[in-house]
């Protein structure tokens, strides 16, 4: 009986797993077919991946996603440290009210966002391009990095930075030789959490990109218009092992125990 | 003996609620202050006030007579061992020891030859690069101290720095403490919840109750001549009598016992024995009073010579110089 229910529990789990992951093995398994029509496979080739780095287009895109990603998150990084460590020390009340102001844009719908940010940016006459982008990306990714951060300074506890100050630690001394070493890891998880984010955005970048700062999203969703190519298929398996790469490692770094870490 | 920390009327309150009421004391030079009391009755509060880590609402600090008010924990003489330790973890044994002389730009000569010292003193020699997670409970309470003594704070301030060990260890720790204070020189302020270790430690105990210092005096004293209820029942055993106004204490130990009819001027109570607890030496005797509903408790050496058993009649009496007078 109990071992009944277990098979179909189980069964029911592979179901779900088929049916989230089988449209991207499609797209993954036709990347490598060497036939340019979709629906049949007629064999193994790497060409269509080879095609991409000749591809001009491509390589723009890639650079403007790197670029965007790389400059983003770092931006987002630093900022979204620096609101954590400031807001630790507000009243509880208002610790509250902050992190539900900052942690918003998280549900807020997408499309909405994006949406808010055309608008400012046209308010303020901004040029769309890579400089609203970044701004944009900069928006949707600090809270993540302020969740990991936040996070890993409630673990820390008060106690570690009062020893340092009580042992004659300025509370920039405290910062630099003990706070900003125990939260480093976070740092990390947020700095790859934030370019992975950045890496993958469609919907925000859609509205806030100019026509010299395509990004690879929204270069495939170009090419998708003229119908699905191999191309098409390679570039997103791309993107798609670069962005699982990188959250396995974030979340690595994310869970890696501060006692542990030695400089 | 020279006041080296004087608290005069100071006060905490958290958002409205009085946790230490106005309160002064003032501690001397090399001393060694308890301040005991049961857990929640602002023992902690107090201690971090002195460190600097609260703000008091009202009152004045004073160290040498010098106003600490306003100044900031990285700016004050003393030294605190925390009750988790709050070892760094990023860093080794040697690392956490020499952080305060890193921090007050001590030369790297200078912080050589103390580090030495200091390890040696707590037997960490061979530990010195490891990690404090590397280390047991009592190796991690060493580098607390290391790293605070290695200051020559003028004053050390120790959070239950033995709450977290067990019972064999603690025993041990209690004795070394001691004799590092003497040795030092260092005017210790201890906090701790434990009676006996109180009293085997300190040259005076503050004895707190709900953030008020109820008596401060010596180990002996507080217990020979407790000055409330309070300080009478937290401290040791004690029988309570309440007859009408006065309320009269007696320690178990002070409890004579007799046969009903024999020496009754010394009777004071009658009752009747209901348990007898063997403790090696010692036997503890419950009596029964024939006159309130009262349990009184009595301490019977081995070689007493009377052998008293459950349900013997007996008479209770003790000397007029061992009971105390309480205020009600
Ligand atoms: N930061 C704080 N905010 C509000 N209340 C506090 C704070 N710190 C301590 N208290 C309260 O003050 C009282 C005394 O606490 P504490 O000094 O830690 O006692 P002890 O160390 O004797 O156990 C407790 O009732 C505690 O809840
Ligand atoms: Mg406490």
């Amino acid at each position: 009986m109990n071992t009944r229910r277990r098979h179909i529990l189980s069964g029911y789990s592979w179901l779900m797993l088929v049916f989230l992951y089988l449209p991207i093995a499609i797209l993954v398994l036709y990347s490598f077919n060497d036939s340019r029509i979709n629906a049949v496979w007629s064999g193994f080739t790497w060409k269509w991946y080879i095609s991409l780095f000749d591809n001009r287009q491509v390589m723009q895109a890639l650079a403007n996603s790197l670029t965007i990603g790389v400059i983003s998150s770092i931006l987002a990084t630093v900022l979204g440290t620096a609101a954590s460590l400031a807001i630790k020390h507000y009243s509880l009340k208002w610790r509250n009210i902050v992190n539900g102001l900052i942690y918003l844009p998280i549900v807020i719908p997408e499309i909405m966002m994006g949406l808010a940010l055309l608008v400012l940016f046209s308010q303020i006459h901004m040029e769309l391009g890579k400089a609203t982008l970044i701004m944009a990306h900069v928006t949707f990714s600090m809270p993540y990095v302020m969740v990991i951060i936040s996070g890993r300074l409630a673990d820390m506890g008060k106690d570690l930075e009062e020893a340092a100050q009580d042992l004659g630690a300025t509370p920039w001394e405290t910062l630099r030789y003990v706070t900003l070493p125990l939260i480093m890891p976070g740092i990390v998880a947020g700095f790859l959490m934030s370019f992975t984010l950045s890496l993958d955005d469609f919907i925000i970048s859609f509205f806030v990109a100019g026509p010299n700062s395509t990004t690879l999203p929204l270069y495939i969703y170009g090419l998708v218009k003229r119908g699905v190519s191999p191309e098409v298929n390679a570039l997103s398996t791309l993107l798609i092992v670069s962005t699982v790469l990188l959250v396995i490692v974030a979340e690595l770094f994310r869970r890696k125990d501060s006692k542990t870490i030695t400089y | 003996m020279k006041t080296i920390i004087h608290l005069d009327t100071i006060e905490k309150q958290f958002a409205g609620n009085v946790v230490v009421p106005p309160l002064s004391l003032s501690i001397e030079e090399g001393e060694f202050l308890t301040l005991l009391g049961p857990s929640g009755c602002g023992k902690t509060t107090l201690l971090r006030m002195i460190a600097g880590f609260e703000e008091q609402t009202s009152g004045e600090i004073y160290l040498d007579e010098k106003l600490l008010s306003h100044i900031p924990p990285y700016q004050r003489d003393m030294n605190m061992v925390f009750q988790q330790y709050a070892l760094f973890p990023h860093m080794t044994v040697e690392q956490n020891i020499l952080f305060g002389l890193k921090m007050k730009k001590v030369s790297t000569a200078e912080q050589k030859k103390r580090l030495e010292e200091v390890l040696q003193y707590v037997q960490l020699t061979e530990l010195r690069s490891r990690t404090p997670k590397q280390l047991s409970g009592g190796q991690q309470q060493r580098v607390a101290i290391a790293r605070a003594i290695i200051n020559n704070p003028r004053v050390l301030l120790l959070d239950e720095p033995l709450g977290a060990l067990d019972y064999q260890l603690r025993k041990s720790l209690q004795l070394e403490l001691k004799n590092l204070q003497k040795n030092l020189g260092i005017t210790f302020i201890y906090v701790t919840h434990d009676q006996e270790e109180a009293m085997a430690m300190s040259d005076r105990i503050a004895v707190m109750n709900k953030g008020r210092i109820e008596q401060i005096a010596s180990p002996a004293e507080i217990y020979n001549t407790p000055q409330t209820l309070f300080v009478a029942t937290f401290i040791g055993e004690n029988n309570i009598f309440r007859d009408g106004g006065t309320i009269t204490a007696v320690r178990p130990e002070k409890i004579k016992l007799y046969q009903r009819g024999e020496q009754t001027d010394k009777h004071k109570k009658t009752g009747r024995i209901t348990d007898v607890v063997f403790l090696g030496n010692l036997r503890k005797l419950y009596i029964r009073l024939d006159s309130r509903d009262m349990t009184v408790m009595a301490h019977q050496y081995a070689g007493d010579g009377l052998d008293w058993q459950v349900d013997n009649h007996v008479a209770i009496g003790w000397a007029q110089t061992d009971e105390v007078i309480l205020p009600c």
